[in-house]
């Protein structure tokens, strides 16, 4: 790690680190807690996980709320990436209303856009359930996810993909291997944020949920009506193990299929000129 | 028409242009319309439609009984909210979030410049230990802060410890929310300023250094105005959200420090008055939308292209 | 939810556990999926089915884990080709209870004593037929009088928990006392964030219905609370006494059943049922408009309202209950319980929420903000 010549930075991160972590510490020493309220320790006890594990309700909300944030992230990206695409060769005027569409969903707030679609579902007669949900979600999570591309893509030297096409590259072939890669850490980082957004997400999904199983974030809502319970933390812990663990997996089979490792520095243009 | 030497005509035509281009621009037409379907098709249906019917309800009455919207044309709604009770909340608001959103860009700016000067495999790692947090629950999350900022808690023992008299008092105020805001918006700072400072060249450092830069200067000349796409972008996405928090304040500010987003939830979720809380989202949004369209025009480097 | 020790925890091993849990949550069977989105609203059947046939699943909207370990497979066996689908979507919010009613998603839900008023008077709900429910002669009539429109279930009152070795020793009987208190412990009292709790201890505090509309009551009640809002700890709406238990809170408004757990992890905690009145809160189960599994929702309710069934319901979330037949059922730590048990004379000083009408009820939430905003 590069330390040396930013001390200062490196200093600040370490403090960051710490502040972000230190929640899921108290989240971790807590899911063992024998005393139930949450005023001092009582004993060790894995109690709370068995407990956790065994909810029918915690196992399909996890389940449905992983589906929630894959589609939602999926879905997110691809609106983000083809509008970013779009934005570069636009006119300054649709640009702008395309930027303000942009901000007009992040600005609105979460309990108004939520309220607004239920109205409308209703009005339209569309079932309210997890594809109501997913399309909630989208609506913001697109904006994020084209906010991060979009940052990503001020930067783009149109030449490198002159370049491709000039040696014959297909339109396909260029946006996989020059603009795509080239994107590739926004895209990783949107996708990250949308999947992160949605997976913790209350009140489009109250609005929304209609008869469909309950997402795990209002599960855990109505389970804290009287008290704040180690089941909660230790649901909280699991969760968090099993999303790593499933990102995991997903990182590592996107690194044997062998595209990891792109960053889209001036270094790939010598590999087009290689003709890989 | 020229003639040639030889007396025969030659048709002056202009020379070709390149191949690619004129490839690009043909199946290009269709191809850039085609990109632009997912964005119009989640913007327009389910976007700008339900806005449109938001814009209608904050003109409208509600039955306070079956919350039945009527359409109407009354300004009452946006009158309502010049009551002083509402500025003061508001005037509130925009000191705690504003104050957080800078803290945050501080904190984030630093945090995501030391991140990009790393190996590209250090960088995914130091990203992914930064958001590996925010997959527990929000909810489970904001409530271990009551735990930590609690007198009595682990915070307030190690101050005593250190040598403070009595107690942090930091739970259930206003210092607590800013805690909370800040924890849980400081990921969506890093994430655009690392993504827009990733792209720098490290060459351009060594470049830099080689003319004698201080690294001061670099950093000015160098770091700074290639980052300021993802910085404003954090800003937009930290600073809006937090204006209209209401969790955070309910839990870490036990409920005792009334914000502009517990004003606007309370309309959508408790009270039902649809049309008012209408009429303020609307309002916040043009008011927001107005200062991000000057903030834009202010900034040139975001139209270069 | 209660977290009360669990009663029947199957002997499982660790290991079993986990391998049941990874086979579970991991990979999202496709099946599952299916079954997740194409399971909507089932009040899709025209007209109101008043047919005898008990068939059919119908989808209640209520809190997790908010019924009886068994009763929900003990219903399925005794109703063959019946069964209820339980969403955790339940609030205490309202407008989304009232918007629950209208969205046709759900068959019944479980709402408290002012919003299935409201529902009922913006002509949401469905009235039970009773002659199908005749196991509702278990609940006592005070409670049956208050929740006319569905089986009501469970209640809770607001009384007062202190520590009295925290104050000095000083006793409280009243919520005068307590008023008298929080000056001089300041930033050691815990009141409900809830608006009508929280406002309606008030009122009792004042001598005042809890059910009051009148602007002037109300002023008074704004006053009352803005007036020790400086000197108070905080407004929880979740482990509001929690605090009694380690002393960082010296005195709390809050609820009986949440009060009797707490001494069992601290009996230094007293609770008050303050001489002026208490009030309390009522909820139950509604059926929603034109819901075309009416026959199924009589039949499960009139299933809960035996005393077995109901003692489950009871033993599991551990609340305050209202059926005296189930009593021999009911674990002693619940049924024995002072702060629990439903005597007529602490009936007699129990008030219950009603709904307050759209002009109350708008009046009551103008003055909760201006009292928050304060």
């Amino acid at each position: 790690m590069n330390v040396r010549r930013h001390p200062f930075a490196a200093g600040v991160s370490l403090l960051v680190l710490l502040f972000m972590w230190l929640p899921l510490i108290v989240v971790a020493v807590n899911s063992f807690n024998q005393q139930t309220i949450m005023a001092g320790w009582g004993g060790f006890t894995t109690h709370w996980y068995s407990l956790a594990l065994h909810d029918q309700n915690v196992r399909t909300g996890l389940q449905t709320t992983l589906y929630i944030a894959i589609a939602s992230a999926l879905l997110s990206l691809a609106i983000a990436v083809t509008g970013a695409l779009w934005w570069r060769q636009a006119s300054p005027k649709a640009r702008a209303v395309y930027d303000g569409l942009i901000y007009a969903r992040i600005i609105l707030p979460e309990v108004v856009s939520a309220t607004a679609l239920f109205f409308l579902f209703l009005k339209i007669h569309f079932t309210l359930g997890l594809t109501a949900i997913v399309i909630g979600h989208t609506v913001w999570n697109s904006a994020y996810a084209a906010i991060i591309v979009q940052a990503r893509m001020a930067g783009l030297d149109p030449a490198l993909e002159e370049a491709a096409a000039d040696l014959g590259a297909t339109p396909w072939r260029t946006f996989r291997r020059v603009t795509f890669a080239a994107l590739l850490p926004a895209i990783i980082a949107a996708g990250l944020l949308a999947f992160t957004f949605s997976f913790d997400d209350v009140v489009t999904s109250v609005f929304l949920q209609g008869a469909s199983n309950t997402p795990l974030p209002v599960v855990i809502l109505g389970m804290i009506r009287f008290r704040i319970t180690p089941e909660i933390n230790a649901i909280g812990l699991l969760v968090m193990l099993f999303t790593v663990t499933l990102m995991s997996f997903a990182v590592l089979a996107y690194a044997t299929a062998g595209s990891l490792g792109r960053s889209g520095r001036r270094g790939n243009m010598l590999d087009i000129y290689r003709g890989r | 028409m020229d003639r040639d030497q030889g007396g025969v005509a030659i048709e002056r035509v202009a020379a070709p242009p390149p191949a690619a281009p004129r490839r690009r621009v043909d199946s290009g037409r269709l191809a850039r319309v085609a990109l632009l379907i997912p964005t119009l098709l989640i913007t327009t249906i389910c976007f700008v439609v339900p806005l449109g019917l938001i814009a209608l309800y904050s003109f409208g009455s509600v039955n306070q009984v079956d919350f039945n919207v009527f359409f109407g044309w009354t300004t009452g709604n946006y009158r309502a909210f010049t009551s002083s009770l509402y500025v003061h909340t508001l005037a509130r608001s925009l000191v705690l979030s504003v104050s957080t959103t800078l803290a945050c860009a501080v904190i984030g700016f630093t945090f995501a410049y030391f991140i990009s000067r790393q190996s590209p495999k250090a960088q995914r790692l130091l990203l992914v230990a930064v958001i590996v947090p925010f997959w527990t629950s929000f909810i489970v999350r904001t409530y271990s802060w009551v735990d930590l900022l609690q007198n009595l808690g682990p915070v307030d023992r190690l101050a005593r410890a250190l040598g403070l008299d009595g107690h942090i008092d930091i739970l259930y105020t206003p210092w607590s929310i800013g805690i909370g805001i800040l924890y849980s918006y400081l990921p969506l700072m890093i994430l655009p300023i690392y993504v827009s400072l990733e792209r720098i060249d490290p060459a351009l450092f060594d470049a830099a250094e080689d003319l004698g830069a201080t690294p001061w200067r670099q950093f000015r000349r160098v770091v700074l105005p290639m980052a300021v796409p993802g910085l404003i972008a954090g800003i937009i996405i930290v600073g809006v959200p937090a204006l209209g928090e209401y969790v955070i304040p309910e839990i870490l500010g036990g409920g005792k420090t009334l914000m502009a987003g517990n004003i606007l939830a309370d309309q959508f979720l408790q009270t039902g008055n649809y049309p008012f809380g209408s009429a303020l989202a609307v309002s916040i949004m043009v008011v927001l939308m107005v200062l991000l369209f000057t903030l834009r025009r202010a900034q040139p480097a975001a139209d270069a292209q | 939810m209660k977290t009360r020790e669990p009663l029947s925890v199957d002997p499982l091993t660790r290991a079993t556990l986990l391998r049941r849990a990874g086979a579970g949550a991991l990979g999202v069977s496709a099946a599952s999926l299916l079954a997740a989105c194409g399971s909507s609203g089932s009040s899709g059947s025209s007209g109101g089915s008043t047919s005898e046939a008990i068939k059919g699943q119908a989808i209640l909207a209520n809190y997790p884990g908010w019924m009886g370990k068994h009763n929900l497979a003990d219903f399925a066996k005794k109703y063959p080709g019946a069964s209820i689908k339980m969403i955790s979507n339940a609030t205490s919010s309202t407008a989304e209870v009232v918007l629950q009613f209208k969205s046709k998603q759900y068959d019944f839900l479980l709402s408290d004593t002012s919003d299935a008023g409201q529902a009922s008077a913006a002509d949401l709900i469905t009235e039970l037929d009773w002659s199908k429910v005749p196991n509702v002669k278990n609940v006592s009539e005070k409670f049956r009088k208050a929740y006319p429109w569905g089986l009501p279930t469970d209640y809770g009152k607001v009384g007062i928990a202190y520590r009295p070795d925290l104050v000095g020793g000083a006793t409280i009987t009243s919520w005068h006392d307590l008023w008298e208190l929080i000056p001089k412990y300041s930033g050691q009292t815990v009141f409900i964030d809830l608006e009508r709790d929280c406002m309606g201890s008030t009122c009792k505090y004042l001598g005042f219905s809890s059910n009051t509309t009148s602007p002037d009551d109300l002023k008074k009640v704004q006053d009352a609370i803005v007036g020790v809002k400086p000197h108070l700890k905080a407004f929880l709406n979740t482990d509001v006494g929690a605090g009694l238990v380690n002393g960082s809170t010296a005195m709390a408004m809050d609820w009986d059943y949440d009060v009797a757990l707490l001494q069992q992890k601290n009996d230094k905690i007293k609770w008050v049922l303050p001489d002026e009145g208490v009030h309390a809160y009522l909820e139950g189960f509604t059926a929603v408009k034109d819901t075309s599994k009416i026959a199924v929702i009589q039949a499960f309710l009139n299933f809960l309202a035996e005393p077995p069934q109901y003692a489950d319901f009871v033993n599991t979330t551990g609340t305050a209950y209202l059926m005296p037949p189930s009593t021999p059922l009911i674990h002693k730590s619940i049924s024995q319980n002072p702060i629990l048990v439903p005597t007529d004379a602490v009936l007699a000083k129990t008030e219950f929420d009603k709904y307050l009408g759209a002009d109350g009820a708008t009046l009551w939430s103008n003055t909760w903000t201006a009292i928050k905003a304060a």
